[in-house]
């Protein structure tokens, strides 16, 4: 209880540095999965139209999936070292980036693979150009499925951006790094608590957003 | 048609967005200020932040760096301007285990730094050393005053209750970190009484006697406020970590005044000074920023 | 319109060799006619029609559609040639179904008012109302009604050919007899070029103007339905059209057709018995068909009641039990027939005149004459 108090108390009195953090937490996110969705998108098409692709391109980004969130954060500085930008924003936002690739490229890929072969006959058999095909039909037909990608990579992305903080790419995680170094449970709990907050938060907004793209035709 | 076309909208805006505030957060600022990921440093940003930006400057902190990656980010210019400590410089950069004095020290680290393209400012008299320490009680009760107490009392009971020290995972790992310090001392550790965690973690551990000893700051506030014993470096074996403020030549050749500037900060602290502001933040739970602008408006400089 | 010239299509099997599943199919579809292409699955009946519109690639030979060589043809515009309908129907889930029935002319460029009409004309050609649908989305309809929007969606854009794959295949029996029937009013308004794969001889002999009997990818037998039914051309194409094509051929005979084989004979109210049993005696008939000064029939009277009698046909009138139409085909008629335990019965014309009868001697006298070419 009085834990309780003294969190609702620290938040009370650093609202503004809290959304800030907040709100960059969100910007790291929003650009990696945005920028996940702009290659992740196309590249689940690229591997539906060259199958032989696909297992090699899934596998990549099952891999990346698989190393330890912290690992990948660490590797990003070397890297990124080489051009002046090993800490920061654009590190953090590459190894959010390449994690958000896998279920990006699965959901998209999953997505068109999934349309039904009668769709798919009907759409090549009335003669439209596969770039008609796509924009017409199977894109739209896939929303529901790329959606759930970019939603699962969001959420995903929310929780291991709070360890962008230790290069020095700020965000939520700032709060629990300092909670813990500092012996201060108050900013322990308000970074968790917010993560998880901007998760909840995040995947009801994009819920709606899904549902307004969807097409009228295909939704539940 | 038009739920692809809102759809494309979005992703133009997540690109815009992208566009717009790579460059912005990377570029803005004219100086960029790292610092490390304990709390010391964490108060070294904000004084010195608030303290130039008073001064004129638009400065942005980057925070909680830990130490290889700041040294790397100022050598790639992506930082401008941190406090480094003189121990570490000597002892972790450059590899260098010579004992030496506080000015060898300084010397020695200043001359190498500079054809790097890095200057080194005057060294404050905060000396943030390593230390280990225990609970009060429990040294006194114990009997133990020096690291060499300690080694002793540890092989007397390492058969049948050995202790457990607890310590970051940067010390544990370094050259210059536990494993010289135990040949010196001969503290009987084997891998399973080491326990590593946070630096900061380490004070709650000692406190809650989840460690018997551990590895702690001179100048952490929780020292005195979790009434933990430094136990006195009775071999001499950890260098001088003079906090002094190092800058980019280019910098420095392009702001002349910030020498000026950070050394008056400079000359402000000592280990006096940092322990009580540490301690207004780990143990009051203070905001840095807040602890930041009192203590230069106490000097006034603000 | 449509000539298949020695097509073939190879593909590689898994043990290595390769497997010829259309082999050397030569077809000539004139224009306006349907032809079925008819046969079991794996015969090569789906294969060959999509080579026609190269969703799949001959291996060798050529498409010729009015006499021009398909294969220098970019694939899409080759397929807006074409009217498509498959068994699956494939309409866009993510459309309306104006917009699926108007996909074509869109891409096409026609005007939105033009792509309007255009639906609401095609959808009153299937019976559908087209405020109640239009604005819907496929899921929204029956199985039945999406597989109509499937046909009219290959018409929309009036191309002169339509490919269908068992276009009717997944539709339940009750409704694909209607839309049968709805295809068959259509094709006579509309008289477009039609192929069609199925694998039900009874749709064939329903649909198809001409018929082709596939075996193992090559074309066995290709000639109109009744012509197949009546002489098959091997023991497999027997077979495959059944035991019973003699009495699926009286499908495809009307009564009119049986009536026109014979004179028509017939006496009035006022003709006396002894003429009337002269001309019974004169064509051995059992009967003879009384009718009025229209031709409308009356009744009829008996031989046996006319070799004996005196007097007019008047007074030895009976009455008759049931006519049948000429496009009755005989399968209704000789139902009737038996229904009412009936050796024969009158055919009338549409406005109700003899023209003629029918009776299982007749039919048996029909069917094993030569008609074929009819």
């Amino acid at each position: 209880m009085e834990t309780l108090k003294q969190v609702l108390g620290y938040i009370g009195h650093n609202m503004p540095y809290i959304l800030g953090l907040a709100r960059q937490h969100l910007m790291l996110v929003g650009i990696a999965v945005g920028l996940a969705v702009l290659i992740g998108v196309p590249l689940g098409m690229m591997i539906i139209r060259f199958r032989t692709l696909a297992t090699g391109v899934l596998g990549f980004a099952t891999v990346l999936l698989t190393i330890p969130a912290i690992a990948l954060f660490g590797l990003m500085i070397p890297v990124f070292s080489m051009i002046g930008q090993g800490i920061g924003a654009v590190p953090a936002i590459s190894a959010a980036f390449l994690y958000s690739l896998l279920p990006i490229v699965r959901s998209t890929y999953t997505a068109l693979t999934d349309i039904s072969p009668g769709v798919r006959e009907a759409g090549l058999g009335i003669g439209l150009s596969s770039w008609q095909r796509l924009r017409w039909v199977e894109l739209p037909l896939a929303v529901p499925v790329i959606f759930s990608g970019i939603r699962t990579a969001v959420i995903l992305n929310i929780s291991v951006m709070a360890i962008a903080s230790i290069i020095g790419a700020g965000g939520l995680g700032t709060l629990i790094l300092h909670g813990i170094s500092q012996s201060d449970i108050r900013m322990l709990l308000t970074g968790a608590v917010m993560v998880s907050l901007l998760a909840i938060g995040m995947d009801w907004v994009l819920l709606q957003l899904q549902g307004v793209l969807t097409p009228k035709g295909i939704r539940k | 048609m038009s739920t692809l076309l809102s759809f494309l909208s979005t992703l133009r805006h997540v690109l815009l967005a992208a566009v717009l505030l790579c460059p912005a957060q990377a570029f803005s600022a004219e100086l960029v200020l790292g610092s490390k990921n304990f709390t010391e440093q964490r108060l070294l940003s904000p004084i010195t932040a608030q303290y130039l930006t008073h001064m004129g400057y638009q400065v942005e902190q980057k925070i909680d760096l830990a130490s290889v990656i700041m040294r790397n980010a100022l050598l790639n210019r992506q930082l401008d301007l941190v406090w480094e400590y003189t121990g570490t410089a000597l002892v972790i950069y450059d590899g260098i285990s010579k004992r030496m004095t506080d000015k060898e020290a300084y010397e020695t680290v200043k001359g190498l730094d500079l054809p790097r393209g890095l200057t080194w400012l005057n060294p404050s008299a905060l000396n943030n050393s390593y230390a280990l320490a225990m609970k009060t009680e429990r040294a006194r009760a114990e009997n133990i005053r020096t690291i060499s107490d300690l080694a002793r009392r540890m092989s007397m009971v390492q058969a049948t209750s050995p202790w457990q020290l607890g310590m970051d995972m940067e010390f544990a790992g370094r050259t210059d970190g536990l494993v010289p310090m135990q040949k010196l001392y001969t503290l009987p550790l084997i891998r399973s009484q080491i326990r590593q965690m946070d630096s900061g973690l380490v004070y709650n551990a000692i406190r809650d006697g989840f460690v018997d000893a551990g590895l702690v700051y001179t100048t952490d506030g929780r020292v005195k406020g979790f009434k933990l014993l430094v136990l006195k470096d009775d071999l001499a074996y950890f260098p001088i970590y003079a906090a002094t403020p190092v800058i980019r030549n280019e910098v420095l050749l392009a702001h002349p005044q910030l020498k000026g500037l950070l050394n008056t900060l400079a000359a402000l602290f000592n280990n006096e000074t940092m322990i009580a502001l540490n301690a207004e933040v780990d143990i009051d739970h203070r905001p840095v920023a807040e602890v930041a602008t009192e203590f230069l408006r106490a000097h006034s400089l603000l | 319109m449509i000539e298949l010239q020695n097509l073939c299509k190879q593909f590689p099997q898994k043990d290595g060799k390769m497997f010829n599943a259309v082999d050397q199919v030569n077809l000539h579809v004139p224009k306006g006619k349907t032809c079925v292409l008819l046969g079991p699955s794996g015969c090569g009946k789906t294969t060959t029609l999509k080579m026609i519109n190269r969703l799949i690639e001959p291996s060798s030979g050529k498409v010729f559609i009015n006499g021009m060589d398909s294969s220098g043809v970019d694939r899409v515009t080759l397929r807006r040639q074409f009217g498509y309908v498959i068994q699956q129907v494939g309409l866009f889930p993510n459309m309306t179904i104006e917009e699926n029935i108007t996909i074509v002319p869109r891409m096409l460029g026609w005007d939105k008012k033009k792509c309007r009409e255009r639906a609401r004309s095609l959808m009153a050609m299937v019976a559908l109302d087209a405020d109640r649908f239009l604005k819907r989305y496929p899921h929204e309809m029956s199985g039945g009604q999406q597989q109509r929007i499937g046909v009219i969606r290959a018409l929309a854009a009036d191309a002169p050919v339509l490919l269908m794959d068992e276009p009717f295949g997944a539709v339940d029996p009750i409704n694909r007899e209607q839309i049968q029937d709805e295809f068959l009013l259509m094709q006579q308004q509309l008289g477009k070029t039609v192929l069609l794969v199925s694998h039900d001889i009874d749709e064939a002999i329903k649909l198809g103007d001409m018929v082709a009997v596939f075996r193992q990818g090559r074309i066995v037998q290709c000639a109109s339905a009744d012509e197949i039914l009546a002489r098959p051309a091997d023991e497999f194409v027997a077979s495959f059209v059944g035991q019973d094509r003699s009495l699926k051929r009286l499908l495809l005979v009307q009564a009119g057709q049986v009536a026109a084989m014979q004179k028509t004979q017939t006496a009035t109210l006022s003709s006396t018995v002894a003429v009337a049993f002269a001309e019974m005696d004169d064509s051995e008939l059992l009967h003879l068909t009384v009718v009025d000064a229209n031709g409308l029939p009356l009744g009829f009277i008996k031989r046996r009641d006319a070799k004996s009698g005196k007097g007019t046909c008047k007074d030895y009138l009976q009455a008759i039990a049931v006519t049948s139409l000429e496009g009755d085909n005989l399968r209704v008629v000789l139902s009737r027939l038996y229904e009412h335990n009936l050796t024969w019965m009158p055919v009338v014309d549409g406005d109700g005149r003899y023209c003629g009868e029918v009776s299982q001697e007749y039919i048996t006298g029909y069917l094993n004459a030569d008609h074929s070419a009819s």
